[in-house]
């Protein structure tokens, strides 16, 4: 039993990643926190968050203003960028997955045009108080009905296969991006939100606060739950949809279910972050050669590393040009399309 | 180690079973029966082969007629209990799997599956007695994408039976093997004692492994008996085209066929 044990067992190498990127993450997330025009040393930070958990615990150090600054600025910043980059990720692997499409990612199938042109189209028609609270409830219903409607057109006698749902969601983001377009022109004249328009269409973690955490936050982590314990049916889905379905896997349904689980992941982060690219495209595929392509390790430690590398990333792009912010979203897809040309070509020699 | 009585095979019955896709009937009242036996379905392409393993395996639900696996109809019952009854081996398995064998066997317990948690010790069992039996226990660790043919169908073997089936069917399971492991992999099949139907292209394969033939021609069944039975001159003319002859196999005395496209020889 031992020696099956080591073979057919969960090895070692994914639980140690797993560690490492728990580690990993809750130091850049400290670091993150304390890294900006002003710097906060780790322990004032740690009482801070102490202070305001367990306030009868120990005083803080930290004076008034660095407690607001951490407390009420980095602090949900860093959160969100985790919450954003874990969500992409495990969405980015589950679609990979789903259509057995290593190019599948939460972008492609026009998950995040559809959150744009609504939250575009928000901005740039709406005006005031109505158009700050709407956007991020116009970007979810944008994701979620491009996503209904990308199945609808990939479906042909009731049946959905993998390359048609690929196609579908290109050609409709193509069609939502050049709506997009014709809506920042036409706003562009007056300059009425064109700012706005652009930094959400970049991606952005600016805006982040407690209030529009809470419900990305309970999202991710009901759908990883879910996900993890569908994680052997999406290693049947890549062995192919006639052995799913022999497996006594409805398909069709499971395919759709997955579908709208992980549009909605991507509908409540892009509707507070804007479009962050890549990091649903390069994460699962770097996990994969780390922890293998079993779902039950792969998703969790996509979870991690992609909401490491948002910190991470979010904290370059907050000090590269201080006091100037550059996009997340432009250092993501920057740093993502060398690395997954990388990937490619790498794969590309030990696969053949 | 326990294995349950599961090694035992079940019986199958489809029962005027018809598909029809876009108008077009693709299989015509079909019945056949399987039972603790191995059923070879041979035709030519196009004859509606696969598609009635897909109603089978519950790929494809069938326009009218019944499929009835040990006793239960196969569209009436949940999808996983039918899985725990019925196991397949297809021909779509993408060559490019990223898991690992140990992994894709591992997907073979879905069906049995609890909601929550690791492998239970059945689990464990079943997946290392269906990787011994198909001897790729060797390479347990190894990504499917890395293997060679002949082994790669071994590991789907391995998946289906990690599922613990008493019926198993099997698509062209030989397809793109060479000839030693196409014998390897019939003689694997057929020693596994439970009901097998399976497709082949290579007749002679057909009349060596399986105890049944049955014969499909344009969507109906032509022909279903034992090799000897069903191989005639007569029929392999009118089903397949060709001129044919049986001969016995000086090694196994088992019927074998010798053909030529002529119409005389």
């Amino acid at each position: 039993m031992t020696r099956t044990e080591s073979v057919i067992g969960a090895p070692h190498r994914p639980r140690i990643a797993v560690g490492v990127f728990i580690l990993a993450s809750v130091a850049a997330l400290i670091l993150s926190v304390g890294v900006g025009s002003v710097t906060v040393s780790p322990d004032r930070i740690i009482t801070v968050i102490a202070d305001h958990l367990l306030p009868w615990t120990i005083p803080t150090s930290a004076t008034d203003i660095e407690t607001r600054i951490i407390w009420e600025f980095r602090l949900p910043r860093a959160l969100l960028g985790f919450v954003v980059g874990a969500a992409l990720a495990v969405a980015g692997a589950v679609l990979q997955a789903v259509v057995r499409n290593p190019l599948a990612d939460p972008f492609v199938f026009g998950v995040s045009s559809g959150a744009s042109v609504a939250a575009v189209a928000t901005l740039t028609l709406a005006t005031g108080a109505l158009a700050v609270v709407s956007v991020p409830i116009a970007a979810f219903a944008g994701a979620l009905a491009t996503t209904l409607i990308v199945f609808l057109l990939a479906q042909q006698r009731g049946r959905v296969t993998p390359n048609r749902l690929v196609l579908a969601g290109v050609a409709m983001s193509y069609l939502l991006s050049s709506i997009t377009s014709y809506l920042v022109l036409r706003a562009s004249s007056p300059g009425e939100g064109v700012t706005s328009v652009l930094s959400w269409l970049s991606g952005s973690l600016a805006a982040a606060e407690w209030d529009g955490l809470g419900l990305p936050s309970a999202v991710l982590v009901i759908t990883i739950a879910v996900l993890v314990l569908l994680a052997r049916v999406l290693n049947a889905f890549l062995v192919g949809d006639e052995t799913a379905a022999s497996l006594g896997i409805d398909v069709g349904r499971v395919r759709l279910v997955l579908f709208v689980i992980t549009s909605l992941l991507v509908g409540v982060v892009v509707a507070v972050s804007g479009a962050i690219g890549f990091v649903g495209l390069v994460v699962p595929h770097a996990m994969r050669m780390i922890v293998g392509s079993d779902h039950r390790w792969l998703l969790p430690s996509s979870a991690l590393a992609g909401g490491l590398l948002l910190v991470v990333v979010d904290i370059v792009a907050r000090t590269v040009l201080a006091p100037t912010e550059l996009p997340v979203g432009l250092l993501t897809a920057a740093i993502g399309a060398p690395f997954f040309l990388w990937l490619l070509r790498r794969s590309g020699r030990s696969a053949t | 180690m326990n294995q349950p009585d599961r090694t035992v095979g079940a019986r199958l019955d489809v029962e005027g079973v018809s598909v029809q896709v876009a108008g077009r009937r693709i299989i015509d009242r079909v019945s056949l029966t399987a039972d603790a036996e191995v059923v070879g379905l041979v035709g030519p392409n196009g004859s509606g082969k696969s598609t009635l393993l897909r109603t089978i395996y519950r790929m494809l639900s069938p326009t009218s007629g019944r499929v009835v696996a040990d006793g239960d109809e196969v569209w009436q019952m949940r999808a996983r209990d039918a899985a725990r009854i019925t196991a397949a081996v297809v021909q779509d398995g993408p060559t490019d799997l990223e898991l690992t064998v140990a992994e894709c066997v591992a997907t073979g317990r879905v069906p049995h599956g609890r909601l929550l948690g690791a492998d239970s010790r059945d689990d464990r069992a079943a997946i290392e007695h269906a990787m011994s039996v198909t001897n790729v226990t060797n390479f347990a660790a190894r990504p499917v994408a890395t293997l060679s043919g002949g082994e790669r169908q071994r590991v789907h073997l391995a998946r289906a039976l990690a599922q613990q089936p008493r019926i198993l069917v099997l698509d062209e399971p030989t397809n793109h093997l060479d000839i030693r492991h196409q014998l390897e992999l019939l003689a694997l099949v057929r020693d596994l004692r439970i009901t097998i139907l399976v497709t082949l292209h290579d007749l002679n394969l057909a009349a060596a492994y399986c105890d049944r033939i049955a014969v499909l021609s344009n969507g109906v069944v032509a022909a279903d008996g034992t090799p000897q039975d069903v191989f005639t001159p007569e029929l392999l003319r009118r089903v397949f085209g060709v001129t044919a002859a049986t001969i016995t196999n000086p090694l196994t005395g088992r019927t074998q066929l010798v053909y030529t496209d002529r119409s005389t020889p």
